[in-house]
């Protein structure tokens, strides 16, 4: 195991493409973070100017609830996420290294085992820069922190970190099948953006609430915030665990196929 | 008989309609220089694949170093499969590394590979600045990382300059010296000449000749003979066992002399049948010639 994350790092280390694209992709998240309460505030404040009831400033920074609004927001980023993926992913094929390491004695079940670790490896990042963004806007925007307001709905980082790996994960899938990067782009991004909701939007409620993407984005619900609460409705504040069951199951499908394709395919 | 290194056994592989590979058997002994000859596309890339477990098999079944086919059977082996394969933005050095911690082995002997083919200079280059001879040179490289005890070399000289074709094969045959077993695809005959021991004419994925390149080539001396009465001497060469097919063409007989057969015994052969010769010339034909007659043989 630490052998086969020797390589993988090794293959990245020294690539400034990875490098810059992790940057960027950070870069994006914080960015994302730092700059949503002022966002939402510049629209409410825009809004409130033709509303007949004044609507009050939020704030999603606050102990412990800051946990579940920062992921929830930093979900929308997954796409990029899934592009790095694939970027790398593919990369393995058009430069037919696959096809190298086996010869020089890697076995199928370890390239399978180097993906997966990549794939974790990004999610990890990803989650810990959330995480970050979390600690320091919560810090400076709690009044009267207690140390278990900071703990208290931290469970909500690792939905956080099993919906993007499992985005991750259907990306790799994809990469696999597809091996170029330009059209596991764009065959991700239709089905992302385009078929998966119009798919949401023509099915059954009760079909529809099974499709993957919205399987994993149902885990960490829309926060609850003054707003909303001003409106009446009331999102679910807590993981549904049959939606992190869901989500499991189809992430092991997704590597299974892939470990089944890496095990089967000519390189 | 030295040890097995690599026994195929009807080996099979098609794409489509295709057969890439037909049924082909073959047997590779230590120490031996083993050319596979052939045309483009005659299979040797896909039998080499095969072999190294990159490509899935149809029919058939090999074995390395007659035992199980295991995870450390491959760290045993150094190849080169068609074209350098390599990160195109990591160093010469940090790709042979790569290679040797999937080899599980340590980097101490990177530098002197590197020497060796004529790279040290360049070491910190990335893989994409390099030309394409520069390329191969680094292939041949990875190949001897960890010094393995087989060396696989499909088309090791492709895209040199001649002084790199002649700077590879002193180091294949330097290589070969050591003991080791080098399996070389090549469709270039005077290479195979040079540096092979033994060699597979593989012609549409089935192997139309196998056997030591020395045999090939002292198998295929032709002798040019005439004498007086042309048609004993041909009734006679028709019954000699030192040579074979004898055919008239242009007044003069042309046989194949077999192995063994000196101009020599022949004449003597004849001579005690009360033949007299007037004219005997030897012809060595080449390998490329040999090699291009198995070919239209099978066409
Ligand atoms: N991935 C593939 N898909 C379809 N056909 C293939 C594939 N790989 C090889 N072939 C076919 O199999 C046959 C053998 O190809 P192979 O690459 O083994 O030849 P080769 O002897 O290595 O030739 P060369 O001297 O050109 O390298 C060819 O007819 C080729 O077209
Ligand atoms: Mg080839």
């Amino acid at each position: 195991m630490k052998y086969l994350l020797r390589i993988e790092w090794r293959k990245h280390a020294k690539n400034p493409i990875f490098w810059a694209v992790i940057i960027l992709y950070i870069i994006s998240v914080v960015t994302e973070l730092f700059g949503a309460e002022a966002f939402i505030n510049r629209i409410t404040s825009n809004a409130s100017k033709n509303s007949p009831i004044p609507i009050p400033n939020l704030s999603i920074y606050t102990f412990p609830d800051i946990w579940h609004s920062l992921t929830y927001l930093a979900g929308f980023l997954k796409p990029l996420l899934a592009f790095a993926v694939i970027l790398f992913v593919t990369n393995e094929f058009s430069y037919k290294t696959i096809r190298q390491h086996i010869i020089n004695g890697l076995s199928r079940e370890e390239v399978f085992t180097t993906k997966l670790i990549f794939i974790v490896m990004l999610s990890f990042v990803s989650a810990v820069a959330v995480s970050l963004s979390v600690l320091i806007l919560g810090l400076f925007h709690t009044t009267g922190l207690q140390f278990g307001m900071i703990t208290q709905k931290s469970f909500f980082i690792g939905a956080y970190f099993l919906e993007i790996l499992c985005v991750a994960g259907f990306a790799m899938l994809l990469s696999i099948i597809l091996k170029r990067s330009g059209l596991t782009i764009v065959v991700f991004s239709v089905y992302f953006f385009i078929a998966e909701p119009v798919l949401g939007f023509e099915l059954n409620e009760d079909v529809a609430r099974y499709l993957p993407l919205k399987t994993f984005g149902r885990m960490i619900d829309v926060p609850n915030t003054a707003l909303m609460k001003l409106f009446g409705v009331n999102f679910r504040e807590y993981i549904d665990l049959m939606d992190v069951f869901l989500s499991l199951l189809y992430l092991s499908i997704f590597l299974v196929i892939t470990y089944l394709i890496i095990k089967k395919r000519d390189t | 008989m030295e040890p097995c290194i690599l026994n195929i056994n009807e080996l099979s592989k098609s794409y489509g309609r295709i057969k890439a590979v037909d049924k082909l058997s073959l047997e590779i002994h230590k120490g031996e220089v083993f050319a596979l000859l052939g045309p483009n596309g005659s299979g040797k890339t896909t039998t080499l694949g095969i072999v190294l477990g990159a490509i899935d098999l149809d029919g058939g079944s090999y074995q390395w170093f007659d035992e199980e086919f295991n995870s450390t059977t491959l760290r045993r082996i150094g190849s080169i499969l068609e074209v350098p394969l390599f990160y195109p933005f990591m160093s010469a050095t940090d790709n042979l590394k790569l290679i040797a911690d999937i080899k599980r082995i340590s980097y101490d002997g990177i530098d002197e590979i590197l020497t060796q083919v004529g790279l040290y200079q360049r070491r910190g280059s990335a893989f994409r600045t390099f030309s394409l001879g520069m390329k191969q040179r680094l292939a041949v490289g990875a190949a001897l990382i960890g010094n393995p005890e087989v060396l696989i070399l499909d088309e090791p000289t492709n895209g040199l300059d001649p002084q790199g074709i002649a700077e590879i094969r002193t180091l294949i045959k330097s290589i070969a010296e050591m003991g080791k077993t080098i399996i070389l695809a090549s469709h270039l005959l005077d290479e195979v000449q040079k540096i092979c021991s033994h060699v597979a004419v593989l012609d549409h994925g089935k192997c139309l000749f196998t056997g030591r390149v020395d045999n090939m080539i002292g198998k295929t001396r032709m002798v040019e003979i005439a004498a007086d009465d042309m048609n004993a001497l041909l009734l006679e060469l028709t019954a000699y066992e030192g040579v074979m097919n004898p055919f008239l063409i242009d007044g003069y007989i042309k046989a194949e002399l077999i192995n063994g057969t000196t101009p020599a015994d022949l004449n003597n052969y004849l001579f005690g049948k009360g033949l007299i010769i007037n004219h005997l010339t030897i012809e060595k034909i080449s390998l490329e010639k040999y090699f291009l007659n198995i070919l239209a043989d099978n066409v």
